[in-house]
């Protein structure tokens, strides 16, 4: 499946992940693949934040993929199918070289939560049941 | 600024538009430009390059295409699981597994993919189309009809064939949450429903569908049609939503129409009509039971779903929003006291909606209210006077259009009216119309018999000035976009008999000066010749062909009908022999 979105996954400065930009992704892969690009970050980490995300939604969703930040050329191959891509401005700088890459589909990664969150809300009954009203309010529990 | 592309292709009147920052920059239908009615199966080609054209772009700077079906479900396995279900409850036939399988097939994202691909390969010699963007069926049409209404909570009813696994959605709205609360799958779609009685009385499913509107006015209740249509639809056992027996409709064999099996003509007790075949009393009655069928099942649902959210405001969405008499049903439920059925309802005017969708999601810019649907192409008046000149054809220019056409139409002239941009959807809005003048019957007859050749039972409609709304309508709504019905006055009945129906009712356009000021102009300069600011207004065509595209388009319908005068911009053309039936 084409990847909907991708966005880049750093470090806050306190050294945190951000779960619930995380967290928002993941329910807006309802609507399509989000690739999540990990930028010094381990997989295992993204994992044991969306752990309890996963398990509340169906498993049938397209869902989100972890690529590195490094792993140019596979970022390459999907990069051009991508409806939006939020980046910080070291990468943006690089990707947007790319050639199919235009200008306008890259943002700044502070947009990412608002996309996430419009793109996440739900469509139908069963997404509804589905999905607590706030992800980062009400823990997937 | 970033440009959101949306298409509708694959079925009935594929489409084109651009949204940009929640603005609709330009819509058209295929079927403008090719000039084939409907265009059924074409890749919006050539509206999407006017579209292009139109917001001063191209194909290359396109951010997002977007459609309106939830592609992921047909990928994933999802829609799969759902066939699987439908054909455990009902003994599927294997045409519909056939068909189920074809939208598995066709909407999977490779499949969605290539076919953009390929199209646009051809059409701009790209690499490919722009990011694929889906946007689940029914959440397009209620995003669009709720987001674009005058409303800042309202009901959502989104009804047709069927959108992904869905027939019919009710929704709250509120700000820009669009939650759904009521739901009914596939096989139970009202859309099928009508489009079934359609075929069985003798026309074509999603063209005639106004056809058996307007014959049902002319019918009757029979209690022993009534039993029989009770039992193709009828209430769901919650007593809010409805269910469609499928055996009548697909799950069966299929001698007569694609749109019903041969069990209906057995419940019905006869055969379908054939298109020769005139229409007699049991067609009318059973018009008027299909049409109180789809009344009564959407206002059980509507009625729910008023008491639930107590909103007084009904959106509506989904092409069976194009049934103006049950728009005008629901408007007459308790508790609903303003209504907005969305004049781009169905799947052609989901291309707008997905772009809208797409363009909110991804900017946060909600799609602005709807005003006018002046959206197609135009020709200035210099292009059409080269025009003119090139054919030959004799031209003057007036002072003031809207003045001399007022003068013709009041002197019992029919005029077509060729003015500014196209517009958007099915109803002729005053951009690319016909005229008439509506206080005497016989103008009615004649746009009938020289222009039109529509079925004499078949309703025209006015529009009037918004001004004129309270003396002519009774318990009206505003309702610019000619897609619901108000009761008309005895005022109306009897200074303008030509418009309204024989149920005593008017499917109106209320014409506003600030969004559409030059036909404003014309029907207040008729009002001074008249006294009355009411036009006959019908879609400028003739039967079987879509409404004119361009000036020469229009020039060609005009003098191949009995059309008197042409108002093209600002160029005047009158015939010098009166037409025969004058």
């Amino acid at each position: 499946m084409h990847p909907l979105i991708i966005t880049e996954i750093s470090r806050g400065p306190d050294d945190s992940l951000p779960a619930e930009l995380l967290t928002s992704a993941y329910v807006a892969s309802r609507r399509g693949r989000i690739v999540l690009v990990l930028n010094d970050i381990s997989p295992f980490e993204v994992d044991d934040i969306l752990d309890l995300c996963v398990r509340a939604l169906p498993l049938d969703i397209p869902g989100v993929l972890y690529r590195d930040a490094a792993d140019e050329t596979s970022l390459a191959r999907i990069v051009p199918q991508a409806a939006m891509l939020f980046l910080s401005a070291g990468l943006t700088q690089h990707w947007t070289a790319l050639p199919g890459c235009s200008m306008g589909r890259f943002a700044p990664l502070a947009a990412a939560l608002s996309v996430f969150q419009r793109l996440g809300k739900p469509t139908s009954m069963s997404e509804l049941i589905a999905v607590p009203a706030s992800p980062v309010d009400t823990p997937f529990e | 600024m970033d440009s959101f592309l949306g298409l509708f292709e694959g079925g009935y009147d594929p489409a084109a538009a651009i949204v940009r920052d929640g603005q609709l920059i330009a819509f058209a239908e295929e079927e403008r430009f090719l000039r084939n009615k409907h265009a059924k199966g074409w890749y919006p080609t050539r509206a999407l390059r006017f579209c292009l054209d139109q917001a001063g772009i191209g194909a290359s700077d396109v951010r997002t295409l977007a459609i309106n079906w939830d592609v992921p479900s047909y990928t994933n396995g999802r829609m799969r699981g759902f066939f699987e279900g439908m054909r455990n409850e009902w003994p599927v036939d294997g045409r519909t597994i056939a068909w189920q399988n074809r939208l598995l097939d066709i909407f999977s994202d490779q499949a969605v993919i290539a076919r953009h691909g390929t199209a646009w390969r051809r059409a701009f010699g790209t690499d490919t189309a722009p990011p694929i963007y889906p946007v689940p069926h029914h959440y397009t049409h209620a995003i669009q009809a709720f987001l674009q209404s005058p409303f800042e909570e309202a009901l959502c009813l989104t009804v047709d064939g069927s959108g992904d696994q869905f027939c019919t959605v009710l929704w709250h709205c509120s700000d820009d949450a669009v939650v759904p609360i009521y739901e009914v799958p596939m096989p139970h779609s009202l859309g099928w429903f009508y489009a079934a009685a359609t075929e069985f009385l003798g026309f074509e499913a999603y063209d005639g569908e106004y056809k058996v509107m307007g014959l049902a006015a002319y019918g009757k209740h029979d209690p022993v049609i009534k039993a029989a249509v009770n039992r193709l639809v009828f209430a769901a056992e919650d007593g809010i939503g409805y269910q469609v027996d499928p055996r009548m409709i697909h799950y069966g064999p299929r001698s007569w129409s694609e749109r019903f099996t041969d069990h209906l003509p057995e419940l019905l007790g006869r055969p379908p009509r054939a298109e020769n075949e005139s229409i007699e009393e049991w067609h009318h009655d059973f018009a008027f039971a299909v049409q109180e069928c789809l009344e009564q099942a959407v206002l059980r649902l509507v009625r729910w779903g008023q008491k639930k959210t107590g909103c007084a405001n009904l959106c509506i969405g989904g092409g069976v929003g194009l049934n103006v008499k049950m728009n005008s049903k629901l408007f007459e439920a308790d508790g609903i006291r303003h209504i907005f059925p969305h004049p781009l309802c169905s799947d052609s005017g989901a291309a707008a909606g997905a772009a809208f969708a797409a363009c909110w999601q991804q900017t946060g810019a909600r799609p602005e209210k709807l005003e006018t649907l002046a959206l197609g192409p135009e020709e200035s008046d210099e292009e059409i006077e080269a025009m003119l000149q090139r054919c030959g054809i004799a031209y003057y220019c007036p002072n003031d259009i809207a003045r001399s056409v007022a003068q013709d139409l009041s002197e019992g002239r029919i005029v077509g009216w060729f003015q500014g941009r196209m517009e958007a959807g099915p109803r002729a809005l005053g951009q690319r119309s016909i005229l008439a003048d509506p206080r005497t019957v016989e103008a009615r007859d004649r746009v009938n018999a020289v222009i039109k050749y529509r079925e004499p039972w078949r309703p025209f409609c006015p529009s009037m000035t918004a001004e004129a709304a309270e003396r002519y309508l009774v318990r009206w709504d505003d309702a610019p976009f000619m897609v619901i019905a108000f009761r008309a006055t005895s005022e109306l009945a009897r200074e303008a008999p030509a418009v309204v129906h024989i149920d005593g009712t008017a499917r109106v356009q209320l014409v506003h000066e600030r969004s559409n000021p030059l036909f404003h102009r014309l029907l207040t300069a008729f009002e001074r010749l008249t006294g009355v600011p009411v036009l006959l207004n019908t879609s400028f065509n003739v039967k079987g062909e879509p409404i004119v595209c361009s000036a020469v388009d229009a020039v060609r319908t005009f003098f191949g009908t009995g059309m008197d005068t042409l108002a093209l911009g600002n160029c005047l053309i009158r015939k010098s022999v009166p037409t025969v039936a004058s």
